[in-house]
């Protein structure tokens, strides 16, 4: 799989775009799984999957191979998301999200496959802070070191080892709760 | 991924198609927006631009070279990865070249069939004419030549080729604009 995805990114590179759709295809789930689950919003979360794979293509130049083609798309998705929350001022809220926990939960037509999976960890996910969810996301699942994180997001080693603990005793309360 | 999911998020499903189908919108997107940062670079410095390009070059890519050293022996790649990626890149270069080349031996069958059109024609361009011909051409020259000069530099820059490909394709429309309107005259 690692050579057939690399020899997509080569023809890609060359301007191949029915390549760069296998790629896509190949990838787009899980993006967009990422995108979701770290802004907590469906519509939000397709766009956000369509700007990381635009900005792919226009970066794809700088993937060099040396890891896999996945690992460099998620790294480039979480920029394209914290760019995000960023730009819209959420990201200096440094508080439980209550009201986007409610409003994904109220949201009409919110994703059928979410919502067979939409058990306690996914509610509790929902009612973290910005950077609390991210910085789980990007430690736990993606498996980041907190220095990563921190080069990433900008945000200090400390601040991103202070937000997982608060996340993971948050998790876990609310798990011993329901 | 560095290491796999090693707490509840792994319980979650992390592979959920969106529910439309974004490909469309991304393939309209990228089939006009291209490679943006490669084209300004590609645009044709002044002289002493060039000059400074031609001095800080060899260091530049000493100092490149310097740096992946110091990151291979850092990061601790093994041997077998680092061979992958210089195999990769390899194989852009190799893929890289074989393209140019086509594209060149595809400009100079454009040329040669133009030239050939115009010497049998019974009515030669005035004047002026072959002169603004002249002078286009010799502009598309430069501009091919520098791309290809960049080319040499970083051959695994796509947005250089991409930039080559249009500047080809700009002169055999041209040509094909000036061979219809001669057509049309006779």
């Amino acid at each position: 799989m690692h050579d057939d995805e690399n020899q997509l990114v080569i023809r890609s590179l060359n301007g191949d775009r029915t390549a760069y759709e296998k790629l896509y295809r190949a990838n787009a789930g899980k993006v967009y799984a990422l995108c979701l689950r770290m802004c907590g919003q469906k519509e939000l979360a397709e766009d956000l999957t369509q700007e990381s794979f635009i900005r792919a293509w226009q970066k794809l130049d700088s993937f060099r191979g040396d890891s896999k083609f996945s690992s460099w798309l998620y790294r480039l998705t979480s920029n394209v998301v914290i760019g995000h929350l960023r730009s819209n001022n959420k990201w200096q809220l440094d508080q439980y999200n209550e009201a986007l926990h409610e409003s994904v939960l109220a949201e009409e037509g919110y994703n059928d496959s979410i919502k067979a999976h939409r058990d306690d960890i996914e509610k509790a996910l929902l009612t973290l802070s910005d950077k609390a969810r991210v910085v789980l996301i990007m430690h736990d699942y993606l498996g980041y070191k907190h220095k990563e994180i921190s080069e990433i997001t900008g945000m200090a080693i400390g601040t991103s080892k202070t937000h997982l603990h608060r996340a993971k005793a948050q998790l876990k309360a609310q798990a011993e709760a329901a | 991924m560095n290491k796999k999911p090693n707490n509840t998020l792994g319980d979650l499903d992390w592979d959920i198609q969106p529910e439309r189908d974004l490909w469309a919108d991304i393939d309209s997107n990228i089939r006009f927006s291209g490679k943006p940062q490669r084209i300004d670079e590609s645009q044709p410095r002044n002289s002493t631009d060039k000059a400074a390009r031609k001095t800080w070059l060899p260091l530049g890519v000493a100092a490149c070279a310097v740096m992946a050293v110091m990151s291979v022996v850092m990061s601790g790649m093994s041997l077998q990865r680092a061979n992958q990626t210089y195999e990769l890149q390899a194989k852009m270069v190799e893929y890289q070249q074989s393209h140019i080349t086509l594209m060149e031996q595809q400009h100079k069958a454009v040329r040669a069939q133009f030239v050939s059109f115009i010497e049998n024609q019974s009515m030669p361009l005035n004047a002026q004419a072959a002169q603004e011909l002249r002078t286009t051409l010799a502009t598309f020259d430069k501009a091919s030549s520098q791309l290809k000069e960049a080319l040499i530099a970083q051959p695994t820059n796509t947005g250089y080729a991409a930039t080559l490909a249009a500047t080809y394709q700009q002169e055999a429309e041209l040509l094909n604009k000036i061979k219809a309107q001669a057509t049309r005259s006779i």
